[in-house]
């Protein structure tokens, strides 16, 4: 049930509702400032006419549409991100890209699982989370849904959120899409070389080309893309990680050809997807502490389909298989390193399959077998999930979801429950519970688990412009070797004084113990609101740890600003290490309609380099794997400081010509002979549509 | 005259921010055009600022310059390819083609008559650049670079249909050790009416 309404019709967010600003009493406005609650109760009753209807909005899911896509001349899926404040988006070397919620989520969530159209992906194959690796084109891409609290997603507990790619249906007929992308950096020597005696050719990203072929009918589509990527590793910043001799050629490549078919047949829907990718990366070895060439092959086929057999209630299925290698390369030639994946699952729910929700049970079967290269210990299993999802949407009073899900493997069992329940008490007055109870992972293997709940009320009165005011807490703790516990409590307050203007304040602290050593491992304080610095004392156990400022303005979605700001002491394994990590993160945007067919924008972001510098990428999240194994490396963040996008269609939306000018901020921590901060790069993207459906 | 790389250029940037604050009033008093209503063609030479010369290695030489302009929603927008060449001052070095293909943008600044006035605008230019480099696979020979700065144009018309157009920038060539350097063309034009297949096509 959940899927299917979040498939067809996903929750609005707050900047999404474009509620009329003329509801809202101007007087009332002050008073918010004053006295919050007085002012829900009065300006409530006098927007109760108009959006009683309207969900619930959830502050911590975003849906960026394809229209906000093309109108920000997003080029790469990887930038969506850079259109979230909320989420952090880093990278060590520009296209290996890494993301996390920034401040809500209550763990570390940059290991969320991907999904398109409903099946999930194994994007971590590659020990990175990069979208821009999908093999996925921008042109097919509709929308895409940004989950960041635990969730049931296709029948798979999503415990550390979830990013759910919903792919474009193709208009009716034949249709093509065709694109061309490339990037110039600056910095090449030119004809500097021959009077140093050094060639530098710094073209990091692109070319990249895609094609997508298409058939739309009236109860069934076809769709079948391929593209081809190429990333050349000629920054010597860059080619210095790599131990590349095996490699004459030091580039990433990327090559993938997907098919994705719809049929309708009677009242049943059924989807068909499949998808090969091949080519060559970097991949960081502990061993030589560098990054090693590697050949990486990855397919995936999947169906998946809903049968209605009776009323309101019918059969989904879904069902899939993933299999992939990467082979390393030693200096000195040859595999050395092999892994393997091979994932199959499926799926099967029984319930209400309509959109306003029911009940349905369903079964999840996936067996994982990892490894069985030499040097890499097996790791196979099998995991099987039985839950129960319940979902109630479109009354006027109440909406709820319900998912209770159990997870056998083995020996292990875990039980995760998600629930959040939205109740309209009077008119215009919402409130939310909210609880999600999960283990986070199996972590027997490494001989320790966790979980951790979550406990959520809030006061939604989204019928106005909207006040939202949500508090968590977050209690867990480990029951095996390592006898740890996670604790934190999230209080926030998000208001929308004005139509479009957000803003944000909060509370959030959570902290790891270790019960054996009776000592904090880690700790983490945030106060949200426009500051950033040190708290005398904050949190419960008395620890000074950081604090976190949020300000987030939306003006008609044209005009947007967010302002972060981090201070951070944190700890970090059993050391008893304090290491301070200020951060600042400034995002805004503005967009300048020119034409219909011509738009401007402007997106600024800067974030500081001190924070998620780590390097190598903790594949797993895990908070103490590479405890003392980290190095910080400066500036290693990769955060385009000013972006600007001209978007032009041509020929009746037939062809749309993008460019983007980027001003980069230490995008390889390299150090520019222009200074600090000041690196440019240019890119095109040319795209070019022949179909009927615009 | 000899230019040595510079790291930073907030000159131009002021010039441009300087040129853009006194334009844009008078801009408005201008009668605007019809995006893509006409399209302008040009040829002409391209001269190095004062003879432009790399420290210890080559010199700019007289290039050619073709381009074609079109009123835009706001100013006019023009494309533009470039070819110089430069010679080596050094026998050891090689000499190299450079080619730039640039997008501008133009925004009227003083306007005598219809077809006479002052403009100034921006450029964005991909420059290839071409070694004499025998021996060498063309990957090797052949390098990119980007290219930005202001320019500024006085431009004559001659009846309806010709112009003669002076155009003087300052751009800079963002390779490892950029390369700052001031030009002139001085190009003839014809405006000709826009094809309709060609106007649909841009809108």
């Amino acid at each position: 049930m959940i899927l299917i309404r979040r498939h067809l019709r996903p929750r609005p967010s707050l900047r999404q509702l474009h509620l009329p600003q003329s509801r809202v009493p101007l007087a009332v406005l002050p008073t918010f400032l004053v006295v919050h609650v007085t002012v829900i109760l009065l300006a409530g009753s006098a927007a109760a006419q108009s959006t009683s209807l309207v969900p619930p909005p959830d502050p911590l899911r975003r849906v960026i549409t394809r229209s906000v896509i093309e109108r920000t001349g997003i080029t790469r899926p990887g930038e969506i991100f850079d259109l979230l404040p909320e989420w952090d988006s880093w990278s060590t070397d520009g296209l290996h890209d890494r993301h996390r919620v920034s401040s809500l989520a209550p763990l570390r969530t940059d290991t969320f699982l991907l999904f398109i159209d409903g099946m999930r992906i194994d994007h971590d194959l590659l020990e990175t989370r990069s979208l821009n690796l999908l093999p996925l084109t921008v042109a097919e891409i509709d929308s895409v849904e940004f989950i960041a609290y635990p969730a049931l997603v296709a029948g798979t507990f999503a415990a550390r959120g979830a990013v759910h790619i919903h792919t474009r249906r193709p208009g009716r007929g034949p249709e093509m899409t065709a694109a061309l992308f490339a990037e110039n950096e600056t910095g090449d020597t030119g004809p500097w070389r021959y009077l140093e005696g050094r060639r530098q050719d710094v073209e990091h990203i692109g070319p990249e080309g895609e094609i997508v072929l298409g058939w739309g009918g009236e109860r069934a589509w076809l769709r079948l893309a391929g593209l081809n990527r190429n990333h050349p590793v000629t920054d010597e910043n860059i080619y210095s990680r790599t131990v590349a001799l095996a490699r004459e050629l030091p580039v990433v490549t990327t090559r993938a050809a997907n098919l994705r078919a719809h049929v309708e047949i009677g009242p049943s829907r059924h989807d068909v997807s499949a998808s090969t990718q091949w080519g060559h990366d970097f991949l960081f070895h502990r061993g030589p502490g560098q990054e090693i060439a590697a050949d990486t092959r990855l397919r995936q086929i999947g169906a998946a389909g809903t049968i209605p057999l009776t009323g309101s209630f019918g059969l989904r299925y879904r069902l899939g298989r993933s299999a992939g290698t990467i082979g390393s390369w030693a200096p000195l030639g040859g595999p050395n390193r092999e892994l393997e994946l091979d994932r199959r699952y499926l799926n099967i729910e029984f319930g209400n399959v309509i959109p306003a929700g029911g009940l349905c049970f369903g079964l999840t079967r996936e067996t994982s077998t990892i490894g069985r290269g030499r040097d890499v210990q097996n790791d196979d299993h099998t995991e099987s999930t039985l839950y129960i999802s319940a979902h109630r949407l479109g009354s006027s009073r109440w909406s709820t979801d319900l998912d209770v899900a159990a997870v056998l493997r083995g020996r292990e069992t875990r039980l995760s429950t998600n629930l959040q329940t939205c109740l309209q008490v009077i008119p215009n007055i919402w409130i939310r519970f909210a609880a999600a109870q999960t283990p986070v992972s199996f972590f027997s293997d490494h001989g320790y688990r966790y979980w951790t709940s979550n406990l959520e009320f809030d006061l939604l009165p989204v019928s106005l412009p909207g006040f939202t005011y949500y508090a968590g807490i977050t209690d867990g703790c480990d029951h095996d070797a390592l006898q740890s516990r996670l604790a934190a409590i999230d209080l926030a307050l998000q208001a929308n004084p004005t139509a479009g203007m957000t803003i944000s304040g909060g509370f959030f602290h959570r902290q790891f113990t270790d019960l054996r050593l009776e000592r904090y491992m880690s700790t983490d304080t945030t106060t949200k609101f426009g500051w950033a610095g040190c708290l005398p004392e904050a949190g419960w156990d008395g620890r000074l740890s950081g604090a976190r400022g949020d300000l987030a303005l939306d003006l008609n979605g044209r005009v947007s600003l967010s302002l972060a700001g981090e201070y951070r002491l944190r700890r970090r394994g059993f050391t008893a290490r304090m290491r301070a990590i200020p951060r600042l993160i400034v995002t805004g945007r503005i967009e300048y309609v020119m034409h219909p067919t011509m738009t401007l924008a402007l997106t600024g972001r800067y974030a500081s380099r001190s924070a998620w510098t780590e390097y190598p990428p903790q594949p797993y999240d895990d908070p103490y794997q590479y405890s003392g194994m980290l190095i910080t490396l400066p500036g290693m963040n990769d955060h385009p400081v000013l972006t600007l996008t001209a978007a032009k269609w041509f020929w009746d939306r037939r062809l749309r010509l993008v460019l983007v000018g980027r001003n980069l901020l230490n995008r390889t921590y390299r150090t520019h002979p222009a200074g600090a901060g000041f690196d440019l790069s240019l890119a095109a993207r040319l795209e070019l549509y022949l179909g009927r459906d615009r | 005259m000899s230019f040595r790389p510079t790291h930073t250029r907030p000159g131009a940037l002021r010039l441009l921010l300087y040129l853009l604050c006194v334009c844009l009033p008078l801009e408005a008093h201008a009668q605007t055009p019809v995006p893509f209503s006409d399209l302008t063609l040009r040829l002409g030479g391209v001269f190095p600022g004062g003879g432009i010369t790399l420290p210890g290695g080559w010199d700019e030489q007289t290039g050619i310059e073709a381009s074609g302009s079109t009123p835009f929603y706001l100013g006019t927008i023009e494309a533009s390819l470039r070819l110089t060449t430069w010679e080596r001052l050094d026998p050891d070095l090689p000499d190299f083609a450079s080619r730039s293909l640039a997008l501008g943008w133009h925004l009227s600044l003083l306007s005598f008559t219809a077809r006479t006035g002052v403009s100034v605008g921006w450029r964005v230019g991909l420059v290839q650049m071409d070694f004499d480099d025998p021996g060498t696979t063309w990957h090797d020979r052949v390098d990119h670079e980007l290219e930005t700065g202001p320019v500024l144009g006085f431009t004559v018309g001659l009846g309806n249909e010709w112009e003669f157009r002076l155009l003087a920038g300052r751009t800079v060539l963002w390779l490892s050790e950029p390369i700052d350097r001031t030009w002139c063309s001085l190009a003839l034009g014809r405006r000709l009416r826009m094809p309709p297949w060609l106007r649909e096509f841009l809108q």
